[in-house]
């Protein structure tokens, strides 16, 4: 069994970067291309949170983009829009496929030389998590890129895809031999379990359901421990009544071993996704946090990462830390360790009601209540 | 005034001497008596958007009980649009363990004058109305 293995490991090119799976994925949607007729075409990307929608977007990206005469990839559409940033996202997308800096259209429609320009280009486009099918008519108007062009578009909503997209690839969870080989990438750094953790890799594994993201944060988290940690933690997620994949991520939280750690977590989470590492960091550290060492656990836990110099993590991780916080009190927003939503923040700061009384009348006040 | 009863007075006076506020002198200038029905002293970080609401009003006492505030940033993330909250008495006072403070378009000529800004790592007022942070007798 270990030689296939080995010969299956050798033979996948993405093993390098620490992806398993994503070839024969990306095989399968250039399959499903290849059945679209049309001279544009749209691909949609559709599957639960976690199970890798991105970066196989991503790995499709690297890997033909050099054959395209333009190229973009659009990252966290969903987030961003939110944000009412849209325009500004389209403009970015211009700008590169049309190879100009700091293009600024401003206007809803987009003007008549910039279309020209764009339907004479080939270009792969690659929508990153799309929850709205606005969000997509405002990037891009299909008719307006060239012939032989293609989209991707990722999104958790099937339905979007449905009116976006030509043809739908599902992405499924990795199976047993995928699985076993990233949980023990990230549990031994070697690509199969070490001698004798054969079982617990196997209980481990059935747990996180071939979910990629849940096989990494498990897998980090038992990494380098001894026998009896893994079987007390897995006896312990074996104990959850329903496991959810939002379940293993909280518990690679909870095993964070100091408050420090957990902290920085929350702190990004709530506030500093997608901020500069060097603000975060210095912030944090003014804070009085071992920032150093707190990231670097964090990155190893596959909790966070750090790519273009911006700290990012998962969304499923942000609404796992969330939750955390919410938890801290389900029933007085003050008692909440951190406030982002506008509707709490706003309601804990007009009903902070504090009156500032002056001494004359304070002592007004006690002869009153002494007299009465 | 509009507390009238024993049981009320009882409650005031407990808040009263729970948290006196003594300004820089040492002398005790006033008190602070809190009638609030949201606790807020473990807050240590508030991020508040305000592109959905376009006006917002504070009391000046708004921030006076969030003594563990290390982040606090204000902003309207719609591109182009002012931030605009309005502290129509002033502002009272500011956490002592604020370290990022991020406030667009700040509506006061000064911050508060018993804060101190020593933790400060990361201060941001863009667009405000400042013209002093603190006074000159404030050690930084």
């Amino acid at each position: 069994m270990q030689t296939i293995w080995k010969r299956l490991n050798d033979a996948s090119p993405s093993k390098l970067r620490g992806l398993v799976g994503v070839d024969s994925r990306i095989e399968q949607i250039n399959k499903l291309l290849s059945t679209v007729p049309s001279d544009v075409r749209t691909i949609g990307i559709w599957g639960m949170g976690g199970i890798g929608k991105t970066t196989i977007a991503g790995a499709f990206y690297d890997s033909f983009s050099s054959q395209y005469e333009g190229h973009h990839f659009l990252q966290n559409i969903r987030q961003e829009s939110e944000k009412g940033r849209l325009n500004d996202l389209r403009d970015e997308l211009l700008s590169k496929l049309l190879e100009e800096q700091n293009l600024r259209v401003g206007t809803p429609h987009i003007p008549t030389f910039i279309r020209d320009r764009l339907c004479q280009k080939k270009v792969l486009l690659v929508l990153d998590d799309v929850n709205d099918v606005r969000q997509f008519q405002h990037l891009i108007e299909v008719p307006l890129i060239g012939a032989g062009s293609v989209v991707v578009v990722t999104s958790r909503d099937k339905q979007v895809l449905k009116n976006v997209a030509d043809e739908i690839y599902e992405v499924e969870e990795l199976n047993y031999r995928e699985a076993l080989q990233l949980f023990s990438m990230n549990a031994f750094k070697e690509t199969e379990p070490q001698k004798g953790y054969m079982e617990l890799s196997i209980t481990a594994i059935n747990y996180a359901k071939g979910n990629p993201l849940a096989l990494r944060v498990l897998g980090s988290f038992l990494f380098s421990r001894e026998r009896q940690f893994w079987e007390s933690q897995l006896n312990e997620i074996g104990s959850f009544p329903e496991l959810n994949i939002s379940d293993l991520l909280r518990i690679g939280f909870d095993t964070l071993r100091d408050n420090n750690t957990k902290s920085i977590f929350l702190d990004i989470a709530c506030f500093f996704r997608g901020h500069q590492v060097d603000f975060v960091k210095r912030i944090l550290d003014g804070c009085g946090f071992k920032t150093d060492i707190g990231f670097r656990v964090l990155i190893d836990r596959c909790l966070i990462k750090i790519s273009d110099d911006k700290v990012e993590m998962h969304d499923l991780l942000q609404e796992m830390a969330l939750d955390v916080v919410r938890k801290e009190s389900l029933d007085e927003l003050g008692r909440q360790s951190r406030l982002w939503s506008p509707k709490d923040v706003y309601q804990v700061l007009t009903n902070n009601l504090v009156r500032f009384i002056y001494p004359k009348v304070f002592h007004f006040l006690c002869n009153a209540i002494w007299l009465y | 005034m509009q507390y009238g009863c024993t049981s009320k007075f009882k409650i005031l006076l407990k808040h009263c001497f729970s948290f006196p506020c003594f300004q820089g002198t040492g002398k005790v200038e006033g008190i602070f008596l809190d009638v609030s029905k949201i606790r807020t002293e473990k807050v240590e970080g508030m991020f508040l958007d305000v592109s959905e609401k376009r006006e917002i009003e504070l009391t000046s006492t708004a921030f006076a009980r969030m003594y563990k505030l290390r982040l606090l940033k204000i902003y309207n993330s719609a591109a182009g649009d002012k931030c605009t909250v309005h502290l129509p008495s002033g502002l009272e006072s500011l956490s002592h363990e604020l370290r990022y403070l991020h406030w667009d378009g700040y509506p006061l000529t000064s911050l508060p004058c018993n804060f101190r800004p020593q933790n400060l790592v990361e201060l941001n007022l863009s667009s405000s109305k400042v013209e002093k942070l603190w006074r000159e007798d404030q050690v930084f």
